[in-house]
């Protein structure tokens, strides 16, 4: 071990005792620590041993080192004149002159002497002095503050409440309001922040630092010394708000703070005075509220600038002139300050009377309709747009603001200042939720949107209506086909769908009052029925005025369709699919098809199902008539038609299907249905029995296999008939046959009809057939007999057609007349003569030779044989009474007369009278071979409609009966109102409660049961 | 408390003579034979069945000696000195007598056993209980048992119905004979224009059950705002429904 002047601590054994710092140099200042004790122990130890030449002997300080007495002061004032050279930004000079002036002071050396009066253990004092330093600098800074209004006194200021109001009104009247706003907000920005914060707190705080690390940390470790120490430094001279907030975090002086929030709670304290105003109003405002007032306010004011939506707010900084940033920083600072309650609270009332102002200006325009329904809506979502990205950028939306929030929210007494009641108030708390995000969008719910989401607002059929018929442009049109137009959007359905929507969540708790979204379904189907009526009295209103009444009531079926794909679109695209609205689009349809929309309750579905089966019934006709000539060119082309028109009818039948669905009287359309497919079976004009079927099928799907069983038998017979046909042909050719007598000029087709499936229709008993006819009848007979045994034929002339040739005079060539049988037992009489003596036949002498007894059927064959459109007029007709008749027989006259109408000689009538005479007419032309002439079936369908109905009113009532009845004998005994649910709940068509109790007194009446002696409800069974 | 009994006696009379009068009748000739008769009736005492019968057979013509019509019934009426088509009590006496069989007649063996249980077998005696027949003596049951005879006498032959004029009068004959009125006259009034002035050619006829329906009805509903009637729930005929609209309307135009 090498000897050294070096100081080594612990020692070894034969080794000299090492004596650190020689004796004789005692620095005062150096702190030695003294070991000399254990030398003297080693000396002893070794006694012996050889001594050394040196001698090292460590004395203790005769003066313990000691700072300078006024160490503390000086710093101090050094540091205290730093700190105000910093905030009134002057250099910083020290106190000792050199030459050339005051030497600079370095900011190391003001944190070195910081450093030193900790470790010197002026730490307590020293935190309590700059506290007051950074108040004295708060106040000062706040001294600064210039402008209008404001009010200074001593080291207060504030400002007169009648120009901070002022301020705050909105820019209608005043333009300039705005920009004193802003520069309220710049000048308390430059001051507040950036030279008291940015620039003087963070100076104190770097200086300070280890002030603030150390004491802090002391204070931490030893809470009890503190608390009776620097603590009441602070507590004497900062009252007010920094205790306050001081008692805000639990316990009394359980911490003291770091100097950053010093010097922020000064800061506020200052700003907190409300100094007695020399103005007569009283008190002033305080810069802070002030602050806050004006802050909110241009923070509202945005929402008058238009063009803010076109801005995104991530990229604001960059533009010029920007005031966002400001009102940005301002926001934080009121936030930094403390103000975040009353910074929200103003937000909100605020907000609040400013969209109710605006609610209510938007009331009076859509009142006054100068403003639309969709002009609002879309202006409450550029207004929700608005907010959502205006809360993002400004609004902190962090847990201590949700906290603050909360605490808004639960205090009892009402916004200062706020005029709403208590209830309106609850409803915003609840939608904003303590969410700071939710706070302007909840106010536009409530206040601006809301009211309006009500069956008087927008929600009134004035507003409404368009909206949901969609038509472009032109609001005015009240015509009630509006809906029809075809290019839909639905935007702003949609919109409003999607308002309605959002304020659900707002009003699912309050009972009070039902949901704008609940408001817009009822209001919904009040449309729908209202336009549903619309259509179905189009041609009701027509049929009362008479003339075309069937041109209108052709138009209802298409309409309904049409009506039923509007509900559909505005439900999927505007409804978003929402179950409620699919069960008002059901319930809608289902009251439009029953009528239940009618005064009067309707007819229960009766009309419409009479007309949709006779839509359906024209379409199944129409095809074939459009198709048919398509079939004439090339074959390529008709299979292509086909196969589109099929795609078209099962598109068609689906949405038939959507309708029937809907309707109640099933029985109506099934009787009507069947009445038009036996017609088009009968003759042949069905557009293919593949649709006929498939659409059977679907009935089928929908009603079940009884509802459809006939119909099926109908084209069975259908099919049953044509191979009778083909096994009658090689019956009658063949050599078995007794077919001598059936004449080959005549051909015959039958088809065997089941009784119960089909209609029934007129039969002709008395009929007299030509023997060509009677040959063939006997021959089939024959045939059909034999080969099913036990049956029986009755034959329905009225239903046969034939194609009856015929030869006139001017033509060349033969006619092919396609008429009825009827037509052909009248034309036969023609065949040889015009009667006894050629003078015609009258109605009388054609039902004798004819032997059709139905004299209204045989005027009716007249009618269209000799009356009809041109072309078809074989007969003529000879009015009794007309002057020409007796002396003139020729025909050519009269047919001169026909073409010439107007001329002095009278028109023949129309009807036809009892002496009327026919003749035939030999002076037929026409330019086609075969020439259809169908019978006037006018009157017919009027009668067959209203026999249709009779026939269907008189199967329900049967079908009551028998539901009384079943119902009786099951219970023997039963109360009126179990046994009226019973059988209400049986009967598959809408029946009244008078309709069925009609029956039971029927069946009272007819012994089947009675009444219970003694107790008038109940019924007994007779069996 | 009598009178209800003797109700009670004359029910279960009357159901006996409709179900075996055809089997009674044939021993009619031997003397002493309505003991059944004399046994159920106290009152029967002095009471001699031939002389019953040569009463009966006063009224009666040859051609149909076991049944008397309205002629004889006038016949009768006339020795009691009463109007057949005005007076009440001749409705009255036919219900007592139980002239149940067949409308508008009076069988033999009905007047016989009536005449036992009413216990006379003369004019005279008849004569005086005649001033017993007044409806007023009736009590409501056997009034509402009376009101339904008075529907089934007046029907012709088979018919079931009786026609809407023969109602009115009817109704007027019976429910006004009375002082007070079992059912309001203002009701019967109402009920009778109703009925003259309804349209539905349903109601040209009256059914058995619309007839006892309206007693009912009126006996329940003597207001004329009828309080808590409810036309959707009730078991009333839709006869009484559309009346109680009929009524409604008139009070509205009012």
């Amino acid at each position: 071990m090498k000897k050294s002047g070096g100081i080594v601590i612990g020692m070894k054994k034969k080794k000299k005792p090492i004596v650190i710092a020689p004796s004789k140099n005692s620095r005062p200042s150096s702190p030695v620590t003294v070991v000399n004790e254990s030398s003297t122990n080693n000396t002893n130890a070794n006694s012996n041993a050889p001594k050394s030449k040196h001698k090292l002997v460590i004395k203790p300080f005769q003066n313990p080192p000691s700072i300078p007495p006024d160490f503390y002061e000086t710093s101090l004032s050094t540091l205290q004149r730093a700190a105000v050279a910093v905030l009134r930004r002057e250099p910083l000079l020290s106190t000792t002159t050199v030459e050339g002036g005051r030497r600079r002071l370095s900011r190391e050396e003001l944190y070195t002497s910081v450093q030193d009066l900790i470790v010197h253990g002026y730490g307590k004092e020293l935190y309590g002095e700059v506290v007051n330093i950074v108040d004295k600098a708060a106040g000062e800074v706040v001294m600064r503050l210039t402008g209008e209004g404001l009010v200074k006194s001593d080291d207060m200021v504030g400002y007169c409440p009648e120009i901070i109001v002022a301020i705050l009104g909105t820019d209608e009247k005043h333009q300039g309001l705005h920009e004193k706003r802003l520069e309220l907000l710049k000048q308390w920005h430059a001051v507040c922040r950036v030279s008291y914060a940015e620039e003087y707190l963070t100076f104190v705080r770097s200086i300070f630092l280890v002030l603030d690390r150390a004491f802090v940390f002391m204070s931490e470790c030893d809470l009890e010394m503190l608390n009776s120490g620097s603590n009441a430094v602070v507590g004497e001279n900062l009252k007010g708000k920094v205790m306050d907030r001081t008692s805000l975090f639990g316990g009394v002086n359980s911490r003291v703070w770091e100097l950053w929030e010093v010097g922020i709670a000064c800061l506020r304290r200052h700003l907190t005075f409300e100094p007695e105003a020399l103005t007569t109003s009283g008190r002033a405002f305080s810069v802070l509220s002030a602050m806050v007032l004006v802050t909110t306010h241009a923070l509202l004011a945005e929402y008058d600038d238009d063009q803010s939506i076109n801005r995104s707010h991530q990229a604001v900084a960059s533009i010029a002139g920007d005031t966002r940033p400001l009102i940005r920083n301002c926001v934080q600072s009121c936030i930094d300050l403390g103000s975040t309650s009353a910074l929200l609270e103003e937000l909100i009332v605020a907000a609040s009377s400013r969209f109710r102002n605006e609610s209510k200006k938007w009331g009076s325009a859509l009142n006054e309709s100068r403003k639309t329904a969709p002009q609002f809506l879309s202006h409450v979502e550029h207004r929700l747009k608005q907010s959502s990205s205006m809360t993002t950028y400004y609004l902190p939306s962090n847990a201590a603001a949700s906290t603050t929030l909360r605490q808004l929210a639960n205090r009892s007494n009402p916004l200062v200042g706020s005029s709403r009641s208590v209830d309106e108030h609850g409803v915003v708390w609840k939608s904003i939720n303590s969410s700071t995000r939710r706070i302007l969008p909840a106010i536009i719910e409530a206040e601006l949107l809301s009211p309006h989401l009500v069956p008087t607002g927008v929600l009134h059929p004035k507003h409404l209506y368009p909206i949901l018929d969609d038509c472009e442009g032109d609001n005015n049109n009240n015509n009630n086909t509006s809906w029809k137009t075809a290019e839909k959007t639905f935007e702003n359905a949609k919109r409003l769908y999607g308002l309605c929507w959002r304020m659900t969540a707002t009003f699912s708790t309050s009972s009070t009052s039902s949901t704008p979204l609940e408001n817009l379904r009822i209001e919904f189907g009040k449309y729908g029925r209202l336009r549903g009526s619309e259509i179905i009295t189009q041609g009701a209103q027509d049929n009362a005025s008479g003339n075309s009444s069937k041109e209108t009531e052709k138009s209802i079926i298409p309409d309904l369709l049409l009506f039923k794909a509007h509900l559909q679109m505005l439900l999927t695209v505007a409804f978003r699919n929402d179950e409620a609205f699919a069960a008002s689009v059901r319930s809608i349809l289902e009251d439009v098809c029953n009528g239940s929309t009618l005064p009067g309750g309707g007819d229960g579905g009766r009309r419409i199902a009479e007309l949709l089966a006779k839509h359906v019934d024209a379409r199944f006709k129409d095809a074939k008539a459009q198709a048919s000539p398509v079939v004439v060119s090339t074959l390529s082309a008709s299979v292509e038609a086909t196969s589109v028109s099929t795609d078209h009818n099962e598109s068609f039948q689906n949405q038939i299907m959507t309708i029937f669905r809907h309707v109640h009287s099933k029985d109506v359309f099934e009787a009507f249905y069947k009445r038009d497919l036996a017609k088009r079976l009968l003759t042949g004009r069905s557009v293919s029995s593949d649709v006929e079927r498939s659409f059977l099928s679907k009935l089928k799907a929908e009603c079940g296999a009884g509802y459809t069983s006939k119909m099926e038998g109908m084209f069975k017979d259908m099919d049953l008939s044509r191979d009778i046909m083909t096994s009658y042909a090689t019956y009658s050719t063949g050599a078995t046959g007794q077919n001598v007598a059936t004449d080959k000029a005549t051909d015959m087709d039958v088809q065997v009809l089941t009784t119960n499936y089909w209609p029934a229709y007129p039969k002709h008993p008395n009929i007299i057939l030509p023997p060509e006819l009677i040959a063939h009848q006997a021959n089939f007979e024959s045939y059909y007999k034999n080969k099913y045994q036990g049956r029986r034929i009755a034959w329905q002339y009225s239903l046969g057609n034939c194609i009856v040739k015929a030869f006139f005079p001017k033509q060349s060539a033969g006619k092919e007349l396609i008429v009825n049988l009827c037509q052909t037992l009248v034309l036969l009489c023609f065949q040889y003569d015009d009667g006894p003596d050629g003078r015609g036949l009258t109605v009388d002498d054609i039902i004798k030779k004819t032997g059709i007894d139905d004299r209204a059927e045989v005027e009716r064959v007249l009618q269209s044989l000799s009356l009809g459109r041109d072309g078809t007029r074989v007969l003529i007709k000879v009015d009794h009474d007309s002057p020409t008749e007796e002396k003139d027989m020729s025909s050519s006259t009269l047919v001169s007369e026909n073409s010439s109408p107007g001329k002095s000689k009278r028109k023949v009538r129309r009807n036809v009278g009892p002496h009327d005479r026919f003749l035939f007419n030999a002076s037929f032309t026409s330019n086609q071979r075969r020439i259809r002439i169908t019978n006037i079936t006018m009157k017919e369908t009027a009668q067959e409609r209203s026999e249709t109905h009779e026939a269907v009113s008189k199967d329900r009532l049967y079908l009551i009966d028998a539901a009384v009845v079943r119902i009786m004998k099951a219970r023997k005994t039963i109360d009126h109102r179990d046994l009226m649910g019973e059988v209400m709940t049986q009967l598959k068509f809408p029946s009244s409660s008078a309709d069925i109790k009609k029956r039971v007194e029927s069946l009272i009446e007819r012994e089947y049961m009675e009444r219970v002696e003694g107790n008038r409800s109940r019924y007994n069974y007779l069996a | 408390m009598s009178s209800r009994k003797r109700k009670a006696t004359s029910s279960t009379n009357s159901k006996m003579w409709s179900s075996s009068s055809s089997s009674r009748r044939k021993k009619t000739g031997a003397p002493g034979s309505p003991t059944n008769a004399m046994r159920r009736n106290n009152k029967g005492a002095g009471w001699n069945e031939d002389a019953a019968n040569e009463m009966f057979d006063e009224l009666v013509v040859d051609e149909m000696p076991d049944a008397a019509d309205m002629e004889g019934i006038s016949k009768l009426c006339t020795l009691l000195s009463l109007d057949p088509y005005e007076d009440i009590r001749v409705l009255v006496l036919l219900w007592k007598l139980g002239a149940t069989k067949k409308p508008a007649e009076i069988q033999r063996d009905e007047f016989v056993s009536g005449s036992c249980n009413m216990n006379f077998d003369s004019v005279d005696k008849l004569k005086e209980l005649v001033p017993s027949l007044d409806t007023g003596f009736l009590d409501m049951d056997e009034f509402k048992d009376f009101y339904k005879f008075c529907f089934q006498f007046n029907r012709a032959g088979t018919h079931k119905t009786l026609d809407k004029d023969l109602v009115i009068a009817l109704l007027n004959m019976t429910l006004s004979a009375d002082q007070p009125p079992r059912i309001p006259a203002s009701r019967l009034s109402s009920f009778c224009e109703f009925l003259e002035t309804t349209k539905d050619e349903s109601y040209s006829k009256i059914t058995l059950d619309q007839w006892r329906s309206f007693l009912d009805f009126s006996l329940e509903f003597k207001e004329d705002n009828f309080e808590g009637y409810d036309e959707g729930e009730s078991a009333w005929p839709v006869l009484i429904d559309e009346y109680v609209e009929f009524m409604e309307k008139r009070g509205k135009k009012k």
